[in-house]
């Protein structure tokens, strides 16, 4: 009978030509940004630096950027300990980079977990869940910052500990919403039809369809974290001195930002241009990965 | 003739493809008469119904061809500035979903208001109460001077959808399109909608064209039906001639693959395979791939319209098949 | 039936306690979802239960596929009654009764292949060898109507129908006992409703499987079914045949049914039955009849005061109306005598 050689709908395209029209389609823009400011100078760094950021000499304190008459080995200048800031810039990408990993990865880990038991089994577990969110939500995180930075110090770990604190609220409420509409999709009910666990269901079932989300939330935190830790750093709760962490210098900066701007201004610049570019990829990815548009 | 509409063409571009939602139609519609508009999903039905107050589904939906004659004026011509004075109130619609329909913060009474006030210069404020309350009460809503202070979710399902009913007949409109009006009613429901839409008819006058998927409701309700395959009108006939002389394959393939409530089926015919993608390239017949008559020459080619079919001179119907005679249906 | 029923449910009740705002007070009341609900489904055999929204038949197929618990009554499996399930027995119910329910672009998860999704029942309740796996999946797509090669793709490569049929030869992958068919066609487009449907009375003699058939739309109902019950509020108002209910529908609500579905031919006359008004909500049933405010045959107060009894019309036809008490007492009469 004919009606059984039913064959799949136009036969889609090939894998190979998928992949190259996500290709056409990336934003190269951000991309090519955020590679040139963030990931090859934390990669590089000790190739592409051409100063040690952590001391300078303080006879070459202050010079203006090569560009504007200054000495022509400070291609961005010094700051006031002499140190060149083209050097610290590099160096301060990895701060950002293992601040913004770190805290993203633990935070969003420990978030997306309660998201998905609250959303999933509701009941107790999602009150508290919810509860503890708007909690969190409701502290500023800068005076928690503060406080936790006075009691035990300001450390790496204090910085990523308290980035998670804030991030994981974030993650759970979105995770919290996403698992509770597809609990009650047709497909987790036979899911249990068929007798599969509530570990499989969240595994297997739940947690692959908000992936999409996981990964555009991450992009758009990575911004948020970065400017965060720059703030710390700036209240001086941050990533300790000598350290280069961007915020850091910003904070340094700002006495000289008079006579001397570059200070301020080039890892101010930074900041900005990772920000920025980082989350044009992530409304990018959003577009992109939300099925409903690319059903169409 | 109230409405013309000559070869119309709407087409979706998207990214990826250009999708021929509305291929070429061509209908009319007289006073007072329903015309039934039966098609699948993705036959393009809605967006035809759409194109012709020109809210064809924008960025990717354009009208790139065909004229609509409304009264003589041709619709898809107008500025959006002329078409609001048409819209709803000389060519109103009646969508699916009565949920989403209706704004859910304002009481029913407002929108119906705001249809009077935009739709009607010259009535004074009471007067637009009065008539508020009238015209839900042709609408059969009890208790109407009471409800005009709900909001809709105070309302069922079925009580929502004569609301926006009433809404679409407030400013006695010469057309009423309802696109699928009852598919998310239930039974009983359905069974008061559609024999109210049936009284509104008889008492105004107003020309209806009624999409749905479904020929049992054209059955019930329509003097002439069109069949949408793939943004074309396969066949198209008096009610009647249809019913009795499907010409079409897709046509008689519908037809028999429903099952009847009145008698017993043993076996119901299927049709083989599916509609055709969005976006599929399309040569010949749109239905040949799945048509059990197709030759070479039906999937190269499209068939021409033949005319008068069941000695019935408004009956026509797309099928090379038809160029034979003897494959022509004849009453007697 | 001689035989033993597949699937036996006896005084169903769910009833959902509910908290409503009455006056600025808070009053709790009940929603009497299903009310007292009985019926076999023989083996083999497609039971249809019919109704209108709300007249509780998806909360009785939630309650047999162990999604929800009864507040009273059993539901038996051959022999197993389904309440506390636990362990060997449990594996062995949700591998007896499956589910295909009514929108196949939300019943298939889109982000696991055809393979992963066909073969979850398997996987899930006991260990099976990956060839034994592969072998049952191509076997149960094959079955449908698909190509097994395309066990790979996920469900978004598919339409609306081969998505339906899927989700059928996931739930026929266990070799079930029993599915359940929560309106399977009527998401379907309607070129595409005939051939699902033939699909479904092959499959059914060649797996031997039950169908429970979850339905609003009777001519799908009679096509499909050779016994259905159809439901008002809670409660199954008739039961019979499908032959027989539709050469002689007995209640008032099923007469109404009919006349309001709608016909296949423009010249099919049919008795004007107009229901006024809508289904009462089930947190405030009418009292006796739960049909009586909307019954064009009401007879009088009994109606309004005293629950009529599902009882035997002519020996086969069940129906639950004070029409037929004089026949019923007839009867009873003329048996003592």
């Amino acid at each position: 009978m004919r009606e059984a050689q039913a064959s799949a709908v136009g036969a889609g395209p090939t894998r190979a030509r998928l992949a190259w029209r996500w290709l056409r389609e990336l934003p190269l823009l951000p991309i090519a940004i955020i590679l040139v400011v963030l990931v090859i100078p934390a990669i590089f760094a000790e190739y592409l630096a051409p100063h040690n950021p952590y001391s300078g000499s303080l006879r070459a304190r202050l010079q203006p950027p090569a560009f504007l008459g200054g000495p022509s080995e400070f291609l961005l200048g010094t700051d006031h300990q002499g140190r060149d800031i083209f050097s610290r810039i590099i160096f301060g990408s990895r701060i950002s980079i293992a601040v913004a990993g770190a805290g993203i990865l633990i935070g969003g880990s420990i978030g997306t977990t309660l998201g998905l038991i609250a959303g999933y089994f509701r009941g107790v577990a999602e009150t508290i869940v919810t509860r503890l969110v708007d909690l969190t939500l409701s502290i500023p995180a800068i005076l928690v910052a503060l406080v936790v930075a006075a009691a035990i110090g300001a450390r790496f770990t204090t910085v990523v500990a308290i980035v998670a604190l804030v991030l994981w609220a974030v993650y759970a409420r979105q995770v919290r919403a996403e698992a509770l509409k597809w609990a009650q999709s047709d497909f987790v009910a036979r899911a249990r039809v068929a007798g599969a666990s509530h570990f499989r269901i969240i595994v297997r079932h739940i947690l692959p369809n908000i992936a999409n989300t996981l990964i555009v939330l991450s992009t758009l935190q990575l911004g948020f974290v970065i400017v965060f830790e720059g703030s710390l750093s700036f209240l001086g709760v941050g990533i300790p001195r000598p350290n280069p962490a961007w915020g850091l210098m910003v904070a340094d900066g700002r006495i000289h930002v008079v006579s001397a701007w570059w200070i301020a201004f080039f890892p101010g610049l930074a900041i900005m241009l990772t920000v920025l570019s980082v989350n044009m990829l992530g409304d990018w990815l959003r577009d992109r990965l939300d099925p409903k548009l690319t059903q169409v | 003739m109230l409405l013309e509409v000559k070869d119309l063409r709407t087409y979706l571009f998207t990214k990826r493809a250009t999708v021929k939602a509305v291929d070429g139609v061509s209908f009319y519609l007289r006073r007072g008469e329903t015309l039934g508009i039966v098609g699948e999903s993705g036959s393009g039905k809605s967006i035809m119904a759409l194109s012709l107050l020109q809210m064809e589904p924008k960025p990717a939906g354009r009208i790139v061809g065909g004229e609509a004659l409304f009264r003589g004026d041709d619709l898809l011509r107008k500025s959006q500035g002329e078409m609001r004075t048409i819209r709803g109130r000389r060519i109103s619609m009646i969508l699916q979903d009565p949920q989403t329909s209706l704004n859910p913060v304002f009481t029913i009474g407002n929108q119906l208001n705001e249809a009077f006030v935009t739709g009607k210069q010259g009535l004074a404020r009471g007067g637009v109460r009065k008539a508020v309350v009238d015209v839900l009460r042709k609408v059969n809503i009890a208790d109407p001077e009471r409800r005009v202070t709900a909001f809709p979710h105070q309302l069922s399902g079925g009580m929502k959808q004569r609301v926006v009913g009433a809404i679409a007949i407030s400013c006695s409109p010469d057309i009423v399109i309802a696109d699928e009006p009852t598919t998310s009613l239930d039974l009983t429901i359905q069974a008061q909608y559609l024999r109210l839409i049936k009284r509104l008819q008889d008492t105004t006058g107003v020309g209806v064209i009624f999409i749905t998927h479904d020929f049992g409701i054209v059955a019930k309700m329509c003097d002439r039906v069109a069949v949408m395959y793939a943004g074309k009108i396969v066949e198209h006939g008096p009610v009647r001639s249809i019913f009795n002389h499907p010409s079409h394959p897709y046509t008689q393939a519908l037809i028999n693959s429903v099952p009847k409530l009145e008698e017993r089926t043993e076996r119901l015919y299927s049709i083989p395979g599916q509609p055709p993608a969005p976006g599929q390239e399309l040569v010949g017949c749109r239905f040949a791939p799945r048509c059990e008559f197709a030759d070479e020459r039906c999937r190269q080619e499209y068939p021409p319209q033949f005319e008068g079919l069941s000695r019935h001179s408004e009956h026509t119907a797309d099928c090379w098949r038809l160029e034979d005679p003897t494959w022509r249906p004849s009453r007697h | 039936m001689a035989s033993q029923p597949t699937l036996r449910v006896e005084g169903l009740k769910r009833h959902f306690p509910v908290t409503m705002w009455r006056r600025l007070k808070r009053v709790a009341a009940v929603v009497k979802a299903v009310d007292g609900v009985s019926f076999d489904v023989g083996e083999g055999e497609t039971l249809a239960l019919v109704g209108e929204s709300g007249c509780g038949k998806t909360t009785t197929a939630k309650l047999i596929l162990a999604l929800d618990t009864p507040t009273s009554g059993t539901i038996r499996l051959g022999d197993t009654d389904v309440q506390n399930l636990h362990g060997e027995a449990y594996r062995h119910y949700r591998e007896q009764v499956q589910a295909v329910f009514q929108d196949p672009w939300s019943s298939l998860n889109p982000r696991m292949r055809v393979k992963e999704i066909v073969s979850e029942p398997l996987v899930v309740n006991r260990r099976r060898s990956r060839r034994d796996i592969r072998a049952r999946v191509a076997e149960v797509l094959e079955a449908v109507g698909l190509n097994p090669a395309h066990a790979d793709r996920f469900p978004h490569e598919f339409s609306g129908g081969q998505r339906q049929r899927i989700a059928l030869a996931s739930a026929l992958s266990s070799d079930p006992k029993l599915i359940i068919l929560d309106e399977p066609v009527s998401s379907l487009d309607v070129s595409i409703r005939a051939q699902t449907m033939n699909l479904f009375r092959d499959l059914q003699g060649q797996f031997n499987v039950s169908y429970l058939l979850i339905v609003h739309d009777l001519a799908v109902a009679r096509y499909m079914s050779d016994e259905v019950a159809v439901m008002y509020l809670g409660k199954i108002v008739e039961h019979a045949r499908t032959e027989d209910l539709f050469s002689e529908p007995l209640h008032p609500y099923t007469k109404a049914l009919f006349a309001a579905a709608l016909p296949g031919h423009p010249d099919v006359e049919r008795e004007e039955i107009v229901l006024e008004g809508e289904v009462p909500s089930p947190i405030d049933p009418p009292s006796g009849c739960p049909f009586h405010p909307r019954c064009p045959m009401k007879i009088g107060e009994i109606c309004e005061t005293t629950v009529p009894a599902l009882r035997t019309h002519q020996g086969r036809h069940a129906v639950s109306c004070h029409l037929y008490d004089d026949e019923a007492a007839a009867a009873t009469a003329s048996a003592e005598a």
